[in-house]
């Protein structure tokens, strides 16, 4: 009896044990899913519907002629007075909706009724001073793990069922001034990241770690000169120490990779963008500053460089080159294709690269007024400057000579992730037309001490529009269509196999367009500006849309012209999440 | 992303509800503290060692806060990206994070212009003016170096200071090269001591709180400096401006007890920083734009 019972109980444990590891066999993330995410429709698991960024989606449910009858399934509120831009792009596994918040913080709902099932609050610790805001721009999934970057410069990894941290591994000291703030990727069981840092002397990097311990496996510094590691060795310099800058500036010399990457299965490559150089003042540091505003193609199992190809070499006007390098195929007009990728820079100019060797095939402007250059030589793949608008030098105790440079510092297209439909053949980007005055400031004080800033003030450049969702052919850089914006855009795009193209605006929109005209066909007020990335999935047989309301992020910072257009609008916090319901 | 915190000054969206009200000298005698924000990792300003807040502004706060018959509180910041910054964070509103304002900032610029352009906060009470200056090794450029001995020794900077930037420019970038980046001047002085640089340029003040103990061959004096912007720069406190309350006047008035009974100078003089008060400040060669 005695016996039995224990029999019983033993065929239960098994039982219980294997129904419990089959529920955690389906529910792990594996690298296959990531691989395929791009054309699976009943999940999205990974920063850019799919490593490549393309942000496409294969659902046709909704579409052109539908989309009038998408309404809200729920909306879930991150509470708390922390309010400050959300720029997330949800994720959804599993029958779970997770999405990171602004002050890092991390939400899982039930991805069909909105029921919170948990929430993370990362602890910040006292004094941190991040550079560049609050935001966080999401996680990645991989097995039963929910990673993401935190402000105090950590990654943390979650159980995605409980919330509870799994592992947690320090990328940066945030005393030094580094920070995190993108959404990590993983490739092939590594999860990869960048690193921010606005303060003097940092380096920025990436680097590579075992998703599912956190144990770094190599780190690669992007500006030349510093040595990489793999598996805690040496692993060979970054560049040519000391080419491209004077004296020891290569040491402090920026680059941050504060936007994170894509990666191509393809040419098994990662493509990072790197930012500015430091110091600010271009006088100060003659050269090309390599490989500070370029793009690093990456082998991501050693973390050596493949290639680059600089956007801004001699960045004077903080430029950045972080924004995100889209993989895609150039279909040539004999029917061969390309494998081609795409990028619209903060310089104002959208580049289309052979993505197998880093060759510069086009470069053309998707915004109307560019002052720093005149275009971009496709021989020399280099820019041709106007040296008279690149801002001055600080001489003496003058106020330095003002410059008017287009686009602004912030962009002709910002951290805002750009979309491409492989079925139109179209880009969709999110542009915005400002500019900016530019000086250096005779005295200004940093630590209590006399020091050389600049001051700027940015402009519109047209009276009823900063923002324009733009199509671009990236066979010609044409500009094929336009829906123009009152305030500056500042959210990621979704494009689908229904001819849509969603995107959200400052003034609370969750909009949709037509992929091939560019027709307005549905919008909805979510309360709140949309900064965020939306996505868009399949589950019991219904398509859903699911995007991040908040206003936030950089614009509301700025003084002038840009702060007039935006200061009425309404901080939030919140996911809105939209079905097309099943027609009966 | 330099310029984008610069543009933070401007800011004034966020709702977060801090106690960003300026205090009143009744707030603070009620309260019986004055809370004070000094910078942290400044010596000889302001520094924590062996567990304990020590320097010449903490010594500065201390005797303030005693003139005005209360205890202080003081609260060591990091420096943000420029001083209207740490002014937004400390003084009138408090960083994003949290944290709230504290009563007063020393180590503050006292200049006009400058004044002009943060509103928001009262500049007050100047003592000290502090001026860029070098320290050498005799033994490498000699007793009377000029700019021209750093076109072929090493010289050391804090990065990202008016120091930093006036020597990659200086003998047109003839120095650059010989250009040593420090993430602040005590390392430099350790490079100096161990003799891998030759000079450093830096605030006087710094310098010779750093370097107090110093052998015979390292020396600390001003060269002659070319095009650079600003030599000297009065110091004083920063109170969030108000129309009433009276704390600004308070501590205007206790600073210059202070001055006139010789505290402030014997404070300086005890950590072996030359005590030049801002008498003829700021600079009067660039006062007058």
């Amino acid at each position: 009896m005695k016996a039995e019972r224990s029999f019983r109980q033993l065929l239960l444990a098994l039982a219980v044990g294997c129904a419990l590891n089959t529920t955690a066999l389906m529910a792990a993330v594996t690298d296959d899913d990531i691989a395929n995410d791009a054309t699976t429709t009943n999940d999205v698991v990974s920063y850019g519907m799919g490593l490549q960024g393309q942000r496409f989606s294969p659902l046709d449910k909704l579409n052109a002629d539908t989309v009038k009858n998408l309404v809200p399934a729920f909306v879930l509120s991150y509470g708390d007075e922390k309010q400050r831009g959300q720029e997330a792009q949800p994720l959804v596994h599993n029958g779970k909706i997770f999405v990171t918040a602004s002050y890092s913080r991390a939400f899982a709902a039930d991805a069909k009724t909105g029921e919170e099932l948990w929430q993370y609050n990362h602890r910040l610790p006292d004094g941190i001073l991040p550079c560049c805001d609050v935001v966080n721009r999401g996680g990645a999934l991989y097995d039963n793990l929910f990673i993401f970057s935190t402000l105090d410069a950590q990654l943390v990894a979650l159980d995605q069922d409980t919330g509870k941290v799994v592992w947690k591994e320090k990328m940066e000291d945030f005393k030094a001034g580094y920070s995190n703030t993108a959404a990590p990727i993983v490739v092939k069981g590594l999860v990869i990241t960048g690193v921010s840092g606005g303060e003097f002397g940092i380096v920025g990097k990436v680097e590579a770690r075992d998703a599912k311990t956190g144990k770094l496996v190599w780190s690669r510094p992007t500006v030349e000169g510093h040595m990489g590691t793999l598996d805690g060795k040496d692993n060979g310099i970054t560049g040519e120490t000391n080419k491209s800058w004077p004296g020891d500036l290569w040491k402090t010399g920026g680059a941050a990779t504060w936007l994170g990457g894509t990666y191509d299965p393809d040419t098994d490559s990662l493509f990072f963008g790197t930012g500015n150089p430091a110091p600010w003042n271009s006088h100060l540091r003659p050269g090309d500053n390599l490989y500070s505003s370029s793009l690093l193609a990456i082998d991501p199992a050693t973390g050596k460089i493949k290639w680059h190809y600089q956007w801004t070499p001699h960045d004077g006007w903080d430029f950045d080159g972080v924004n995100e390098f889209v993989s895609f195929d150039l279909k040539q007009e004999d029917g061969t294709v390309i494998k081609a990728g795409g990028h619209a820079d903060r310089n104002g100019f959208f580049y289309v690269l052979d993505r197998t060797n880093g060759k510069l095939i086009n470069a053309t402007p998707f915004v109307n007024q560019i002052t720093w250059a005149k275009g971009i030589d496709l021989k020399t793949g280099r820019p041709e400057y106007i040296d008279d608008n690149r801002p001055g030098a600080p001489e003496g105790a003058e106020k330095g000579k003002s410059v008017f440079s287009a686009p602004s510092f912030l962009g002709g297209k910002n951290w805002m992730p750009m979309a491409y439909n492989p079925n139109t053949d179209l880009f969709y980007v999110p542009a915005n037309e400002w500019g900016m005055d530019i000086w250096n400031e005779p005295i200004t004080y940093k630590k209590g001490a006399a020091y050389l800033g600049a001051g700027f003030t940015i402009k519109p450049l047209n009276e009823d529009y900063i923002g324009a969702l733009r199509a671009i052919d990236p066979k010609t850089g044409k500009i094929v269509w336009e829906a123009k914006n009152n305030a500056p855009l500042w959210g990621g795009v979704l494009t689908t196999a229904g001819n849509l193209v969603f995107t959200g605006t400052p003034e609370g929109y969750l909009k949709a367009y037509d992929a091939k005209t560019g027709e307005e066909l549905w919008k909805f007020q979510t309360g709140s500006g949309v900064v965020g990335c939306p996505t868009t999935w399949e589950q019991d047989g219904e398509q859903f849309v699911a995007v991040p309301s908040g206003w936030g992020g950089a614009v509301p910072l700025w003084g002038g012209d840009v702060a007039e257009r935006v200061k009425h609008l309404n901080q939030g916090g919140s996911l809105w999440v939209f079905k097309l319901p099943k027609t009966s | 992303m330099w310029i984008k915190t610069l543009a933070t000054l401007t800011a004034s969206i966020l709702i977060v509800a801090l106690p960003a009200h300026a205090a009143s000298l009744e707030d603070v005698k009620s309260r019986g503290t004055l809370s004070v924000s000094l910078y942290k990792d400044f010596p000889p300003y302001s520094y924590v060692q062996d567990g304990k807040q020590q320097g010449i502004d903490v010594e500065l706060a201390k005797a303030l806060a005693d003139k005005l018959g209360v205890e202080s509180d003081i609260r060591m910041v990091g420096a943000d990206e420029n001083v209207e910054d740490d002014l937004r964070n400390n003084v009138w509103k408090g960083h994003y994070l949290g944290g709230g304002v504290t009563d007063v900032m020393l180590h503050m610029p006292y200049d006009r212009e400058f004044s002009q352009r943060v509103d928001q906060v009262s500049f007050i009470a100047p003592y000290q003016l502090e001026k860029v200056a070098f320290a050498f090794d005799t033994a490498k450029v000699g007793a009377q170096p000029t700019l021209a001995n750093f076109m072929s020794a090493p010289i050391g900077v804090e990065i990202d200071t008016l120091s930093d930037f006036y020597l990659l420019q200086a003998m047109q970038g003839g120095i650059s090269k010989n250009l040593r980046h420090f993430e602040n001047l005590t390392k430099a002085a350790e490079a100096l001591k161990a003799g891998e640089i030759a000079g450093i340029m830096g605030p006087r003040g710094e310098l010779e709180g750093i370097l107090a103990t110093r052998p015979a061959n390292i020396q600390i004096q001003s060269l002659v400096t070319p095009g650079l912007a600003r030599g000297s720069w009065a110091m004083g406190l920063a109170v969030k401006a108000s129309d009433e309350g009276g704390l600004d006047k308070a501590l205007d008035g206790a600073m210059a007890e202070l001055v006139r009974d010789g505290t402030v100078k014997k404070i300086f003089e005890q950590h072996k920083v030359t005590y030049q008060p801002p008498a003829e400040a700021p600079d009067v060669a660039n006062s007058s734009k």
